[in-house]
């Protein structure tokens, strides 16, 4: 019985099913919702509180609540209420560039995988009281916000999210400079990229923030198409960046691709591994439960 | 130096399949799907190198391809290499073409040229084997049916059935339909044997090409007679001078030869009995005139000299035929005072010392008004010249006298009324219509000529111009436009194709004036003749007078339907020669077999000859002058010259020669393999594009 339950709520966790929604905010809500629902154990649990105002005792108070200082000085049982409060600023990066728009058909695009699974990370956080800040970029950043935690801040960076259209082509080393002078207090970066860009660039920008003490989880996004590379007629591949044009037959080409891309990503595992860089090699078809496992895992290092 | 060639070269147009593949790999490449992709970088280098291989693949599935179909369509063409270096004997087809013409009738010391020429002929076939083939094809009477025949000895024996023929050579004939059986041949040697006697004037102006001949030795064989040195007799005619009983015979005695020949003796026989002798000095290659005078009732004249090198030349036949009286009514208008009666002066000059008619026609002049049925009894022609308009009883009486079987000859003129002759005479007698007049009397102007439409044609054939050519001078300024209708045809015409003479069961319409005011024919010599044998062809008369022919010549003539029975053609041994008939309205055509023999042929009805015709040998077989070797490599280039002696060591000297469709085949395997090979290997989607 719980295991078809919690099979009936990891549906809400499939890309497509989530794609279905046309609301982003009810798609972040469903997902991380969904995921919550199926952990075991919650891991939201409040990191830090802050005390906010003085109430009146009422029965079914804790004991433990009740503050004696003011209890000497009033003669009257007054509770403590506290705020939470979070030290986590995290900056959520998402590519919009011209190849993030690609999907195979088969599953969203790619950046449409990084808005939902952006937005669920933002509402997740929002809601443990972390601050998130945003920031979208192509081959120049087009949209900086900068990282609160009040609640009303969730629709700001989804309103962003979800007027977020691919185009133009990639420059991911150069917007993650950018974005590494900006920032001054340590925070979580969280990079949702396909990373088609200079490898050496995209590795030197993530050590630097490496450098400046950041965390950093790198969501490099692909199609399963773009993988598994299942063509099999000659096509005439379109660049949807620069539009160059390559005319191949794709069952003669296919292996040697497959091979080539296996060494790109496990290049970009290894080179992260080695600065302590989070990286997930996410397919879109990948249910959004893996990428927020990744979040949670390294959100729980930083503590 | 070794020779390729092709047995079955029509299989040579399959190579144009070979570009099956080029086209295909050229022009049917598949427009590649477009596809968005998100990043082409990964695949740029990969696909540079897989396209250059690809490319390379297909460039050589396309070569291999090729080369299968290249291979195959070779091996199914049959290719030959034959020569020297070439092992193997290879089956041969041998056509010997044999000049059977007159001139081979030439004396050797041992029999005739002919007689010489079958020899070698035998000789070549029988150096044939049973799996070769050959056939003879003679110069003279080429069979319909030529085909290439299996076996050596059968074939010696079809040289033995060939007889020497009296024609004219027809090498061109001969030499094409040979070539034509060769290419036929599916033998690997194919040779063409020609064995003449090589006269100039036949063979210098051959008109056939051997270059089509490829892979056909060609071997000339000349067989030339003991000496070139020969007399013929020529242009024999018979000319009336005035008097019924006499006239005169010419000919010419002409020397083909270089050396003169002086004191040779000429006997004339008439009618079997030599009635006069000659001796005559004749000039090398020049001719000596002889002129008789024939006095007596002879229908047949016999010229002799003595036999020289060919001695069928020494021999002329002239036939001979008395004019018999031909009535022509003549009609016209009033008045004719003052003026020519042209066509009466033409039918009947009265210039002849004795005042005889030397050419039989009985013209009388009438006034068309005077015009009774007694006028017209007993009378076969009636020319209608230049009337303007006939009463109704007058076209009665013409009607009436064409039921009864006679023939019109209608003039027209500048008094003729053209819309009365559509209405009433022409309906009436012949099935034509007059459209408009042509031409102005202004001499100054442009003119017409006189052509024949028909040359053949009785009236026309004995003047000797070709279809279109002019057969006078004489200028035409005005006619009538014509058009002939169903029934009638035109005969004559003049320039720009407007009918001059049309032809129908009445008779014939001239469509311009026997008077001189439209044209200057009736002024000019060919008037008198034009009209004469006009008037003979109306009166019945053509079939009686004698011709002469050449042996080959098919004796045609027309000849009034009273005599078509019991009519039979009897040849010069008293043999008769078979005819066909076909009757033409109250005329019937008779046309023999082609009549080889030369001699007198005759026309008989019954016991009484009606006709003669005369056969000789045509002139240019008396020239025995031979094409010179190098002439004869000139005219067939490629060929080779061989002398009758030695015509058994160069007969399959250099036959040899090997099929190499097995080779081509094995390479066509080979190319399907490899190809495969290469497909296989290098598409392991196995679709390709060539």
């Amino acid at each position: 019985m719980v295991e078809r339950l919690e099979h009936r709520e990891r549906r809400f966790l499939d890309p497509l099913v989530v794609s279905k929604l046309s609301n982003l905010d009810l798609r972040a809500r469903l997902v991380v919702e969904g995921f919550i629902a199926g952990l075991h154990r919650s891991p939201y649990k409040g990191f830090s509180v802050e005390f906010a105002e003085h109430r009146q005792y009422m029965p079914g108070d804790p004991i433990r609540n009740i503050d004696w200082k003011v209890f000497a000085r009033r003669d009257r049982f007054y509770v403590k209420e506290f705020e939470e409060e979070t030290n986590l600023r995290a900056y959520i990066l998402v590519d919009a560039s011209a190849s993030m728009g690609y999907s195979s058909g088969t599953s969203v695009t790619k950046l449409h995988y990084a808005c939902s699974l952006a937005a669920a990370l933002t509402y997740l956080m929002l809601r443990q009281q972390d601050s998130v800040g945003l920031l979208t970029f192509t081959s120049r950043i087009k949209k900086y916000i900068p990282p609160r935690s009040a609640k009303g801040h969730l629709n700001v960076i989804l309103t962003e999210l979800e007027r977020l259209l691919p185009e133009e082509t990639t420059n991911v080393s150069k917007s993650l400079e950018l974005l590494a002078h900006r920032i001054r207090r340590r925070g979580l970066i969280i990079l949702f990229s396909d990373l088609m860009d200079d490898q050496a660039s995209v590795l030197s920008a993530v050590k630097h923030f490496r450098y400046r003490k950041h965390e950093v989880i790198v969501f490099h996004l692909l199609d399963e198409s773009e993988m598994e590379f299942p063509f099999e007629e000659e096509l005439a591949f379109v660049d949807m960046e620069t539009h160059e044009e390559i005319i191949a037959s794709s069952r003669q080409i296919g292996t040697r691709y497959k091979r080539i891309i296996k060494n790109w990503t496990a290049e970009y595992r290894r080179q992260c591994h080695e600065h302590l860089v989070e990286y997930a090699l996410l397919s879109t078809s990948t249910p959004y439960d893996v990428a927020l496992t990744h979040y949670l895992e390294k959100r729980a290092r930083l503590h | 130096m070794p020779e390729f060639f092709f047995l079955n070269r029509a299989f040579l147009l399959g190579l144009f399949a070979a570009a099956i593949p080029l086209f295909i790999h050229l022009f049917t490449r598949k427009k590649a799907k477009k596809l968005s992709f998100s990043s082409v970088e990964f695949l740029r280098d990969v696909a540079r190198r897989e396209s250059r291989r690809l490319r390379v693949r297909n460039l050589l599935l396309m070569i291999l391809r090729t080369a299968v179909i290249c291979a195959f369509v070779l091996a199914m063409a049959r290719p030959v290499l034959r020569g020297p270096l070439v092992k193997g004997p290879g089956s041969t087809a041998a056509v010997v073409v044999l000049d059977n013409s007159a001139s081979m009738g030439s004396l050797r010391e041992e029999g005739t040229v002919f007689d010489n020429a079958s020899e070698i002929a035998r000789e070549i076939f029988g150096g044939l084997d049973d799996k070769d083939e050959g056939t003879l094809i003679p110069v003279c009477g080429i069979p319909e049916s030529a085909a290439l025949l299996g076996g050596g000895g059968r074939l010696v024996g079809t040289v033995g059935f060939l007889e020497q023929s009296h024609s004219s050579s027809r090498p061109d004939e001969a030499v094409k339909r040979a070539l034509s059986l060769l290419k036929e041949s599916k033998s690997i040697n194919r040779e063409l044997y020609i064995i003449s006697d090589f006269q100039r004037n036949q063979w210098q102006k051959l008109r056939v090409s051997l270059e089509s001949a490829t892979g056909v030795s060609v071997v000339l064989v000349p067989v030339l007679p003991s000496r070139l040195d020969n007399l013929s007799i020529q242009n024999a005619d018979v000319i009336p001078t005035g008097a019924t009983s006499e006239r005169i015979l010419e000919f010419a005695v002409v020397n083909h030869g270089r050396r003169s020949h002086e004191g040779v003796p000429v006997k004339v026989l008439a009618d079997g009995e030599e009635i006069a002798s000659r001796y005559v000095d004749v000039p090398g290659a020049g001719s000596a005139a002889v002129s008789l005078e024939l006095v007596g009732d002879f229908s047949e004249i016999k010229i002799v000299i003595p036999s020289d090198a060919l001695p069928l030349d020494n021999v002329r036949y002239v036939a001979l035929q008395e004019p018999k009286q031909m009535r022509v009514l003549v009609l016209g208008e009033k008045p004719l005072v003052g003026k020519t009666d042209f066509v009466s002066l033409a039918l009947r000059p009265t210039g002849s010392a004795t005042g005889e008619n030397v050419w039989g026609f009985f013209p009388l002049r009438l006034d068309i008004d005077d015009l009774t049925t007694q006028h017209l009894q007993g009378v076969p022609c009636v020319v209608l010249d230049n009337v303007g308009r006939f009463s109704g009883s007058e076209i009665e009486l013409l009607r009436e006298h064409r039921s009864s079987g006679g023939r019109f000859l209608i003039a027209l003129g500048d008094k003729v009324d053209i819309r009365h002759y559509n209405e009433s005479l022409l309906p009436a007698l012949f099935p034509a219509r007059l459209v408009g007049i042509e031409g102005t009397e202004d001499r100054k102007g442009s003119f017409f000529s006189l052509s024949a439409s028909i040359p053949s044609h009785p009236i026309l054939r004995n003047f000797k111009a070709s279809r279109g050519e002019a057969i006078c001078e004489a200028k035409i300024y005005r006619l009538v436009r014509a058009e002939a209708m169903e029934g009638s045809r035109v005969v004559a015409e003049f320039s720009e194709g407007l009918p001059a003479v049309l032809e129908a069961e009445a008779g014939l319409l001239f469509t311009s004036s026997f008077e001189p005011g439209w044209n200057d024919l009736v002024t000019s010599g060919a008037f008198p003749a034009l009209l004469h044998e006009m008037a003979r062809y109306l009166c019945g008369g053509g079939a009686l007078a004698g011709r002469d022919f050449e042996p080959g010549a098919v004796l045609e003539e027309e000849i009034p339907a009273s005599l078509e029975t019991p009519l039979s053609l009897l040849g010069p041994e008293g043999r008769e020669v078979a005819t066909s008939k076909r009757r033409l309205g109250t005329a019937v055509h008779l046309r023999s077999v082609p009549v080889d023999e030369p001699g007198l042929y005759r026309l008989t009805v019954g016991e009484e000859v009606v006709g003669t015709f005369s056969v000789n040998l045509a002139p240019s077989e008396s020239e025995l002058d031979p094409l010179k070797e190098t002439e004869l490599l000139g005219t067939f280039q490629g060929a080779s010259v061989v002398g009758g002696d030695s015509i058994a060591e160069a007969v399959g000297g250099s036959r040899s020669g090997q099929e190499l469709w097995p080779l081509f085949l094995v390479l066509c395997l080979g190319f399907m393999v490899a190809e495969l090979f290469v497909a296989r290997s290098a598409a392991p989607s196995g679709r390709d594009r060539a």
